[in-house]
């Protein structure tokens, strides 16, 4: 017989942190739970993009007009930060901050931000990245089994007049870009 | 309800004033029209980036492109896709506004294209489309758009994009045929019937274009 608690008790990885024997949901080192939502309201996630192979192919113009280096948040929360689809926000967090143009939808959870990892970063002199690389926001330390914990980050974002590069200029000579979408 | 009935008069004193100054068009023996399933697309665009290898595109213009159309309130939202390149319409508006005769429609299968020996690039029919379908080429000076690749076609094949879709969601055929339900084609599931327009989509009494969609529930203009 088992003794109830047995399967509870913590092992120390090879990183120095505690886990449960068994798999079970652990409180991330930032999460929306966290009394560090004070500041950083939003919750980050940097998926694959659909339009590159991690940073592979980012040079690709064919592939740049599909779709764009953008973050993608809630429109309620867009509406209380007085944010529109296109305009050029900063997220930023005590570790970093890119500019990035904001994908204002109703098809995201509110709450939380999507960066698509992989851009190329382009550094101003500032150390602010202009093309939107989520890599300058995202915790240096790994997970407690040695991952990258990429898709728990707590961020702000804001309306801002600082730069955005996407390293790459959209042809204004085309009706193609303004056919992208459609609200 | 008063902005309803005079938006309704506006559109119909534009098809009328339309169909007033245009010239006779031409009646194909058969006209070719594209399908696409507006659920099952995936938004993959690889339909754009085949379009684009067949035709040797600059960064730029697009001839095929797959728009997403989103509503809803989270967490009752929904999305589809509406794919459009050129309609090969039955009576196009950028035929009659070039002032060289570029554009042409053909006989045998209704296709549209431009003779890009007599384009003088002025663009004047990339601003008559109301989809968007000629578009100007920056690095030639002349304004392009998809031809249903003609050269395919001759060929026995299908278009470079219709052959690039993973979802087999996009493809073509004879329009009264795929109106009638009667054409075999992937893009139309057993039970689904294809509609003309469906929601943000140009009004088709406007130039007749031949594309038909297989319409998202939230898409529909009739429901």
């Amino acid at each position: 017989m088992h003794r109830a608690g047995h399967y509870q008790g913590l092992k120390k990885t090879q990183y120095g942190y505690p886990i449960p024997y068994i798999p079970k949901w652990i409180e991330p080192w930032e999460s929306l739970n966290s009394p560090k939502t004070n500041k950083y309201p939003f919750h980050l996630i940097s998926p694959h993009p659909r339009w590159r192979t991690h940073s592979i192919f980012n040079n690709c113009s064919w592939l740049r007009e599909t779709y764009e280096q953008e973050v993608t948040m809630n429109a309620s929360d867009a509406r209380r930060l007085g944010i529109k689809m296109g305009d050029v926000v900063e997220i930023w967090n005590e570790r970093g901050k890119v500019v990035v143009p904001v994908y204002v939808t109703e098809r995201c959870m509110p709450g939380v931000a999507v960066l698509f990892e992989g851009a190329w970063m382009d550094l101003d002199g500032q150390g602010v990245d202009r093309a939107g690389n989520p890599d300058f926001l995202t915790l240096d330390s790994p997970s407690p089994a040695g991952a990258f914990a990429y898709n728990t980050v707590l961020v702000d974002i804001q309306k801002t007049d600082l730069d955005h590069r996407p390293v790459w200029d959209k042809v204004g000579t085309s009706r193609a870009y303004v056919f992208r979408r459609d609200m | 309800m008063t902005t309803t009935t005079s938006e309704t008069a506006t559109k119909k004193t534009v098809v009328k004033r339309r169909k007033h100054v245009t010239y006779t068009p031409v009646k194909p023996e058969m006209q070719l029209a594209f399908v696409h399933n507006n659920v099952d697309c995936i938004g993959c665009r690889a339909c754009e980036m085949a379009c684009k290898d067949k035709n040797g595109l600059p960064p730029g213009p697009r001839f095929r492109r797959v728009m997403y159309i989103e509503g809803g309130t989270y967490p009752n939202v929904y999305a589809y896709k509406v794919n459009m390149s050129c309609n090969h319409c039955g009576e196009p508006a950028c035929l009659p506004a070039c002032p060289t005769g570029a554009i042409f429609k053909r006989k045998q299968d209704g296709i549209v294209d431009i003779d890009s020996t007599l384009c003088i690039g002025c663009r004047r029919c990339e601003a008559t489309c109301p989809y968007g379908a000629p578009q100007f080429d920056p690095e030639e000076g002349i304004v392009k758009k998809c031809n249903m690749c003609v050269d395919e076609i001759e060929a026995g094949r299908k278009p470079y994009c219709v052959m690039a879709c993973m979802m087999r969601v996009l493809d073509i055929g004879p329009k009264d045929e795929l109106l009638a339900g009667t054409y075999e084609t992937k893009a139309v599931g057993p039970g689904e019937k294809v509609v003309t327009q469906v929601k943000h989509f140009a009004n088709p009494e406007l130039t007749n274009p031949s594309i038909l969609f297989v319409p998202h529930s939230k898409g529909r203009v009739d429901a």
